[in-house]
């Protein structure tokens, strides 16, 4: 494979801002993320910002669409809530906002949240997400891949708005027996692949479910992008199918957004 | 001629770099679908990668089935002589048939030993462990385990045995066994790291090249339970000198499979 045939890297999976435990030489801030990425290869990003998943979703939103302002290579994801708090806007008012500031995802994090991800808890958020189409990111801040999974949540979410693109973040290979009968049953589940690392797993669904099925992701500043990029390269995929895991696929999702 | 960073960016075939992987299950697990797990189906990645040679256990040895097992390995590596290098797994549950089945295994063609402490439910410095560290001192044979008790522990069984090649699973990225581990690995002449880990925190490889040094780090995927392809990444793509890269990926484990007598 020549200079010429390199994939173009959309990462979906990364973080903008401070970190709690930062890992050495981790960015931070815009400019060192996009250093970061060229060292990586990485073309373009789906951000969202630690201030909205680690401190407060609605200043910590306002922040990432402030800071990713002008920045063509990043596209901002913004963390959402259920409403009943009172704490973000009623689900309508939130993605009409998440539009308009020119996001184009949505981040879920129902462990860093403790959200009970029961139907009568979070119906409105997903329901106002699929009515725009907007891609629903699912971060259950997993660190091993022997962590449970809400398989129930995501069963009910996928066919309860089937319109809607729910994204599994950090999806692992401990989980295939569950993932694959899912893969087969709800067409709108897409697996992001910073921790997919089943042998030969990317090429094998691929084949199995085709390219529209998974985005290539890498969860950095926490993780080490190398790992999932070398992951996607070295599958053995076709020009055709890796161009679209490695950022086809979350552009498209991106432009079904109904604005 | 392309930088390692250039291949792993562009999915270029390794040629020209010795690649050895020295943590490798053969066979499936019936905890969790691991896809493609046959020999075959190994040799047939090592060569899309560019994977030279690969040293391989077989999952039924460090489960249920020793001698089984074990058997799974060596015909594993008489089908692929060039490529696999059979392990043999000594099941300290059964220690009175341990030693007879080392000197099975390796006047069959094993190339080194794996414990795996965890699944076999028993302490690395158990007194049934013990004939295969004297197995492993006296032909100078690498012996790799998933578990080594406590950093103290690894330092005081490989000073007993100083002719074998500890090679400590699951701890060259940087995990949570810390710098006691990375110190003993710098100290010790006979301790290795191996870098099989799913998990992988930014920055933390070069860390650990850093603490440990580059000559006591081996590539090793841990395939099928993970894929080839992340730990090579994880190398081929870490800001350390293009040397060290290739040290890791098969150098210094060449050298001391190199040591056997």
């Amino acid at each position: 494979m020549d200079q010429q045939t390199l994939p173009v890297l959309f990462d979906a999976n990364v973080l903008l801002g401070p970190q709690a435990q930062r890992p050495p030489g981790a960015p931070e801030d815009v400019r060192a993320l996009i250093a970061t990425m060229d060292a990586y290869g990485i073309t373009r990003g789906l951000v969202a910002h630690t201030w909205a998943k680690g401190h407060d979703a609605a200043t910590g939103n306002a922040r990432l669409t402030e800071e990713v302002k002008g920045q063509g290579r990043l596209s901002a994801c913004w963390v959402v809530l259920p409403s009943a708090t009172g704490e973000v806007p009623p689900e309508p008012e939130q993605v009409d906002r998440l539009l308009a500031s020119g996001a184009r995802a949505a981040r879920l994090c129902p462990v860093a949240h403790r959200l009970s991800l029961e139907p009568w808890e979070v119906d409105r958020l997903q329901g106002a997400l699929a009515e725009r189409r907007v891609p629903l990111l699912i971060d259950l801040d997993n660190r091993h891949w022997g962590e449970p999974r809400p398989w129930r949540f995501i069963v009910w979410c996928c066919r309860t708005y089937p319109d809607l693109p729910v994204v599994l973040l950090r999806e692992a290979q401990a989980n295939f027996r569950t993932l694959f009968a899912l893969m087969d049953r709800c067409l709108n589940l897409v697996v992001e692949t910073s921790y997919l690392q089943g042998h030969d797993a990317i090429h094998l669904m691929v084949e199995r479910w085709g390219a529209d099925r998974l985005v290539f992701g890498t969860g950095m500043p926490v993780y080490d992008p190398a790992l999932p990029i070398a992951g996607l390269t070295y599958a053995g995929l076709s020009p055709e199918a890796l161009a679209g895991v490695a950022g086809g696929t979350l552009r498209r999702l991106m432009e079904g957004c109904q604005v | 001629m392309k930088t390692m960073r250039e291949m792993a960016l562009g999915g270029v075939r390794l040629d020209g770099v010795r690649v050895i992987d020295g943590h490798c299950h053969l066979g499936p697990y019936m905890g969790f679908y691991q896809p493609k797990n046959g020999a075959a189906d190994l040799v047939r990645t090592m060569d899309r990668v560019g994977i030279d040679r690969a040293c391989v256990f077989s999952t039924l040895a460090v489960t249920i089935d020793m001698r089984g097992g074990n058997d799974l390995s060596l015909a594993a590596a008489k089908a692929f002589p060039d490529r696999l290098l059979a392990y043999v797994v000594p099941d300290p549950n059964h220690a009175e048939a341990v030693p007879g089945e080392l000197e099975r295994c390796f006047g069959a063609g094993a190339r080194g030993i794996k414990f795996h402490t965890s699944l076999h439910n028993y302490p690395f410095d158990g007194p049934a462990y013990h004939p295969a560290f004297a197995f492993a001192d006296a032909h100078r044979l690498p012996l790799i385990s998933h578990g080594v008790g406590s950093p103290d522990t690894l330092r005081r069984v490989a000073r007993a045995y100083p002719g074998a090649h500890f090679i400590v699973a699951h701890a060259g990225a940087g995990g949570p066994q810390g710098d006691a581990l990375l110190r003993v690995a710098a100290e010790e002449p006979n301790v290795y790291l191996d870098l099989a880990s799913s998990v992988g925190r930014f920055g933390a490889f070069a860390e650990v090249v850093q603490k440990a040094g580059a000559h006591k780090l081996h590539y090793g995927s841990d395939v099928p339970w993970m894929c080839f392809t992340h730990q090579v990444g994880r190398v081929l793509l870490a800001p350390i000198p293009e040397a060290d890269k290739r040290a890791i990926l098969g150098g210094n484990l060449a050298a001391l499979l190199a040591t056997r007598r």
